[in-house]
């Protein structure tokens, strides 16, 4: 159960109703995840969070799947079972095949099924999450010679923050999954207390 | 996420290294967080390579003697086994890509 308390659409009033219509309206009725449930205890926060998840996705020049794969890899990395649920279903829903969030979550580019360009992108923001300072000229000249900007580097680097982020909420809120979720829900229904379903 | 075998002693350690032809010990303290990253990288490694290779985890601060041994001056230090002899060692944080490409040559 989560620390603190999650209302439902029912009971949501003022600014937290404002921002479950937001995403209501962007994702679909019934689509208000428990995270932002969460961080409509301070609906400004809210708000300001599903703007960066909205200008990520909706501005953002790289692929859905790339970046579902990054959130879906951070997620594991992080023992967060309903990040992982919640974006191994976004990386389903953004065409990947079941095969390809199998290596998200063994943290295999080369089975992601990306253009090289993306693939070589996964694995910097792997190495960026690991470890910041490890990446080297010779890394970011790699990336160059396929191709990729500033804007890219840019955009991989803010879906590692963003994944760390709602990873850490989650986690430190024992937010648990989402009912509308279809992927992995066996496996997280398998957690006994940190990261039960809420 | 399985969790990777801790040896906890010499002795088990030297049972690890006789038990498997491919091995990788990853000497790692609980407070260092590059430990904690790398950590996942190696359990999908292992987890890939199906049998081909055995990562084992050997505090350093609670292994003075193992951390000596095999002249451990920094974590996470991982170092490559087959047959029981050092075929290569890195230190710092790896991504499961870069541990695949640096086992990869040792596995043939």
């Amino acid at each position: 159960m989560a620390y603190i308390e999650l209302l439902t659409v029912e009971q949501a009033t003022g600014e937290r109703k404002e921002l479950y219509d937001e995403l209501e309206r962007v994702r679909g009725k019934g689509k208000v995840s428990n995270l932002f449930k969460g961080y409509s205890a301070f609906p400004a926060l809210g708000k300001a969070n599903f703007n960066r998840l909205n200008v990520l996705f909706g501005k953002g020049k790289l692929s859905p799947k790339l970046k579902e794969g990054i959130l879906t890899a951070l997620a594991e990395i992080n023992h967060c079972e309903y990040c992982v649920a919640f974006h191994a279903t976004a990386m389903l829903n953004a065409g990947a095949d079941d095969g390809e969030v199998r290596a998200a979550l063994a943290f295999d580019p080369d089975r992601l099924g990306l253009p090289e360009k993306e693939r070589e992108l996964f694995n910097y923001a792997m190495k960026a999450n690991g470890d910041p300072h490890s990446i080297t000229e010779k890394d970011i000249a790699k990336l160059r010679a396929l191709g990729v900007t500033d804007w890219d580097l840019v955009e991989t680097i803010e879906t590692v923050n963003t994944g760390n982020s709602f990873n850490m909420f989650a986690g430190a809120l024992n937010i648990g999954t989402d009912s509308f979720l279809t992927y992995m829900t066996d496996r997280t229904s398998e957690h006994a207390e940190h990261g039960k379903p809420a | 996420m399985t969790a990777l075998r801790d040896a906890t002693n010499t002795s088990s350690f030297d049972a690890a290294l006789r038990d498997a032809a491919s091995i990788i010990v990853d000497f790692y303290t609980p407070s260092c967080v590059l430990c904690r990253k790398v950590e996942p990288m190696l359990v999908a490694l292992e987890r890939g390579l199906e049998g081909q290779l055995r990562v084992i985890k050997v505090d350093a601060a609670a292994n003075l003697e193992l951390a000596a041994r095999y002249d451990v001056r920094g974590v996470p230090t991982l170092i490559l086994f087959k047959d029981s002899e050092i075929q290569d060692r890195k230190t710092g944080f790896m991504t499961a890509a870069m541990l695949r490409d640096w086992v990869r040559p040792f596995l043939r």
